[in-house]
């Protein structure tokens, strides 16, 4: 339960930050996407059996919270994340770092998921290598920030005096 | 048929993306629904973000001044020093520019009166300049000892007071340039004070903000027009940083801001020399007058060079009168 308490505020925190700080946080045209970022650290972090539904529900906030049609980053979301929590045994293994960096290329999917879905909607006019391009930064970006989130999230698995 | 749909469903269970199907139905489902249709439900859930998305802003933009802060705290005093110098330059420079503007446009103005038939006689008295410098401390103390720091005795001031008061302003020339006491002292055409002693070799001036400094001003405002002069008013050093300026009548404008020029019969008025800037306007109740404060044009820091206005007889009507006396 308090788990689920935990994802609703760092959904509120993330939607709120991502929105109000991308002007202050931005590198070049790369921001940081937190609510995907929550949503694979929900999915990696536990071993919940259905981890996708509530990665699915973020992305449902997502598409809420963008403009364009509702249902895309939901079923971007959902599907980077069963195929993470597929893999969840051999990630639980690894140091945080390397955590971190397995999550750059399933952000960078996600958010190439998005682009293409969006493209094919005709939401969104850019090319495939630039859309590419800024995919790989965000993921690369988003997994760079998701260190300081994972660490507490491993001292508060494994503590340190236990 | 019961068994062989229920092996079906098995089969399709054990598919590698099929518990993510209806999830992912649900998504194409939403994809199709008309964008007028979900429009509300954004607007809800924007809604419900944005007060935490005012509070991030508020917080960024805190957490910006506060680096900006951090970084002028970081600057070291000498360079805090050197820009509040170089400030204090480009103000007084400033000055002196829209000075010479308005003496400027207001030259012009009296030329144009001229050539429109209005001839104008040479003047009787004219003002004249005579350049000298600030004497400082130590120079102070060296014409002291050789007993010739000779102006101050007769207002009561001793030559010790003389050398360890940094606040007066000693000047290099006295009765040797026919300098006088009244006579003001200027930089560049900002008034520094006026000669309160004038000895053989050197000349002690009141700044403008010493107790007891007093003299005719007048209030003068910028507009597009050029410079527009207003009320007459006296203006009274108190020993403060700031001057006050009385008899100004409350049913004259003015306003802070207004320059206050020299309109008393040493010159100054002709040159257009300035007093300062008006910073401060007050009316008390049933009062006549306005409570006016005036910031001087010269800073704390007296300036190194100045020039003494003097008044002498114009030597062009000096030299005319003997023909203009012959004439019929």
């Amino acid at each position: 339960m308090l788990s689920y308490g935990l994802l609703i505020c760092g959904a509120y925190l993330s939607v709120v930050l991502d929105t109000a700080l991308a002007p202050a946080w931005t590198i070049g045209s790369a921001a940081p996407d937190l609510l995907a970022l929550t949503a694979l650290i929900w999915t990696t972090v536990g071993g919940r059996p259905r981890a996708y539904l509530g990665a699915a529900a973020l992305g449902l906030l997502a598409d809420l919270n963008a403009t364009g049609r509702l249902g895309v980053s939901m079923a971007s979301f959902a599907l980077v994340a069963y195929c993470l929590a597929s893999a969840q045994p051999q990630l639980a293994r690894l140091p945080v770092w390397l955590k971190a960096a397995a999550l750059a290329p399933a952000i960078a999917a996600q958010a190439l998921a998005i682009g293409l879905i969006r493209k094919i909607l005709g939401e969104i006019d850019m090319g495939l290598a630039t859309m590419a391009l800024r995919c790989l930064a965000v993921g690369a970006y988003t997994a760079a920030i998701s260190l300081p989130p994972l660490m507490v999230s491993e001292w508060v698995r494994k503590p340190r005096w236990s | 048929m019961t068994i062989s749909n229920r092996s079906l469903w098995r089969r399709a269970g054990s598919l590698p993306f099929a518990p993510l199907s209806p999830v992912l139905f649900a998504s194409v489902l939403l994809m199709l629904a008309p964008p007028r249709a979900t429009a509300p439900l954004k607007d809800a859930v924007s809604s419900l973000f944005a007060p935490g998305q005012k509070w991030a802003v508020s917080v960024r933009r805190r957490a910006f001044r506060w680096v900006i802060r951090c970084r002028l705290g970081l600057a070291t005093a000498e360079q805090q020093q050197e820009l509040a110098e170089e400030l204090q330059r480009l103000r007084e420079r400033n000055q002196e520019l829209e000075t010479a503007l308005a003496w400027a446009a207001e030259r012009e103005a009296a030329e144009q009166d001229a050539e429109g038939g209005i001839t104008a006689s040479a003047s009787l008295v004219r003002p004249t300049l005579i350049h000298a410098r600030a004497l400082g401390p130590q120079a102070r103390s060296f014409l002291e000892r050789l007993e010739l720091l000779d102006a101050g005795h007769n207002a009561g001031l001793e030559t010790d007071a003389l050398v360890f008061d940094a606040s007066t302003v000693v000047l290099d020339q006295g009765r040797n340039a026919e300098l006088s006491v009244d006579d003001l002292a200027l930089a560049g055409r900002r008034i520094l004070g006026k000669l309160v002693e004038v000895g053989p070799q050197t000349s002690i001036v009141r700044k403008v903000t010493d107790p007891g400094y007093r003299d005719l001003v007048q209030l003068a405002q910028r507009n597009e027009a050029g410079l527009r002069r207003g009320a007459r008013g006296v203006l009274e050093g108190a020993g403060e940083s700031l001057c006050r300026i009385r008899m100004v009548e409350v049913t004259e404008p003015v306003s802070a801001g207004d320059l206050v020029l020299a309109a008393g019969e040493t010159g100054a008025g002709a040159l257009g020399a300035v007093y300062g800037r008006v910073t401060r306007v007050e009316r008390r109740a049933g009062d006549a007058h306005w409570q006016i404060w005036m910031e001087p044009a010269v800073g704390r820091d007296s300036p190194g060079e100045v020039e003494v206005l003097r008044l002498q007889l114009n030597p062009e009507r000096i030299a005319r009168a003997p023909d203009e006396v012959g004439s019929p």
